[in-house]
């Protein structure tokens, strides 16, 4: 490195002392990119197939909920607090099905505590879990396709730590509008968004390692993919 | 769902990982566009907008023999793209930035770039600094290759002369 290099390096150091938050700012910057810029990447394109399979998934799962509502096999209990799941099978696109409890609008607790499975446990070629009309998610939901009814709202709350989680965003403020966000000293971060309009779109936060990028430590992507109905 | 960067496994077969060339390369980018443009917080924008494009194109990026003269480029042109849209804008603003930051203001004095145009600054940043053919500059900056010749021309007289008046 010549001595024009190095000056550079160092105007450079004094102008943007703090490597981590530039590094932190910059993955969030990427982040964003892969969510709303015109490039695809192949993982994004692969993760629009299987979101794809999820919705064709997520309306034979409503169709099934809704008949089964109306032959009346189904006993909601929403005054007693307690949450009921239904198996409900779910033909996915490729020939591979998967058996899934997925819980009822209608029998969430007064709390808003719905069951909402953990897609933490979703491997290799089955889709993602599905979750009708959840109140809040949590870093625990990631990967997971959340189908919400036009005019519900949406709480995702991920916890500080090891990794600092910028604001959750929407890839789409048509479909679902963001009405809060912020993020806390401790690394979490919250928003809430609102189904707006009938579509489907991401909600997406980047967790950066608080010792990034020195440490080495792996960030996360946070993605739920969410499908608004009437 | 991890998407980037455990150190030495983001870059595919070959090449350095992206925490790498950041750690490496984040500074002297930001230094590179601050000379530039004298516009700080630019600066930081254009450097961070081009380490976030490399990102997304890392399996390419990171392959590359000099993946931190990359992102160099790009931030450089992310920079003057802004400043041209700041001029088109608001001609008035085309002035420099209100204050431009002191250690840039030494670098222009040490380096005789203070008179330049930023598109001066630019050509003899990738020329000079990094070596880049002048097709290579016309080609990233958007202007034809007599174009760049011009710049370089104005910014090695303006040397010149500022060597005379030392002697």
């Amino acid at each position: 490195m010549d001595e024009f290099d190095r000056e550079l390096e160092e105007a450079g150091r004094r102008l943007s002392p703090d490597l981590n938050d530039a590094h932190r700012a910059t993955l969030d910057r990427a982040a964003g990119a892969s969510l709303v810029g015109g490039r695809v990447s192949l993982r994004n394109r692969a993760a629009a197939v299987v979101a794809g399979i999820a919705v064709a998934a997520t309306l034979a799962t409503l169709l099934t909920v809704s008949i089964t509502h109306r032959t009346g096999s189904s006993t909601s209990n929403g005054a007693s607090g307690g949450a009921t799941g239904q198996e409900a099978q779910i033909g996915a696109g490729n020939g591979v099905s998967a058996s899934q409890s997925i819980s009822n609008e209608g029998t969430a607790s007064a709390q808003g505590t719905a069951t909402i499975p953990s897609p933490s446990a979703v491997t290799g070629t089955q889709a993602p879990a599905t979750i009708l009309s959840p109140k809040s998610v949590n870093e625990s939901n990631d990967g997971a396709n959340v189908v919400l009814h036009v005019g519900q709202q949406l709480q995702v709350t991920l916890s500080g730590g090891v990794l600092h989680w910028s604001e959750p965003r929407s890839g789409n403020g048509v479909v679902l509008t963001q009405l809060s966000g912020q993020t806390s000293a401790d690394g979490g971060a919250s928003a809430v968004f609102r189904a707006a309009s009938v579509g489907q779109t991401m909600v997406f936060s980047a967790g950066n390692p608080a010792c990034a990028p020195r440490c080495g430590l792996p960030s996360r992507g946070y993605e739920l993919t969410v499908t608004v109905v009437v | 769902m991890e998407y980037v960067i455990v150190m030495g496994s983001s870059s595919g077969e070959a090449g350095l990982a992206f925490d790498d060339l950041f750690a490496s390369a984040y500074h002297r980018v930001v230094g590179a566009v601050a000379v530039v443009t004298g516009d700080e917080a630019l600066a930081k924008d254009a450097a961070q907008e081009a380490f976030a494009r490399a990102h997304g194109r890392w399996s390419r990026v990171g392959r590359l023999d000099c993946p931190d003269l990359w992102v160099t480029r790009v931030a450089l042109r992310v920079a003057i793209d802004a400043w041209r849209r700041r001029r088109r804008e608001s001609p008035l603003s085309t002035a420099l930035p209100a204050a431009v930051p002191d250690d840039i203001q030494r670098l222009w004095v040490r380096w005789n770039l203070a008179g330049l145009s930023p598109m001066q600054r630019a050509t003899v940043v990738l020329h000079h600094s990094e070596g880049r053919p002048i097709a290579d500059i016309a080609a990233h900056l958007q202007r034809s290759p007599n174009t760049i010749r011009t710049h370089l021309a104005a910014a090695r007289r303006r040397l010149r002369r500022a060597a005379k008046e030392e002697d």
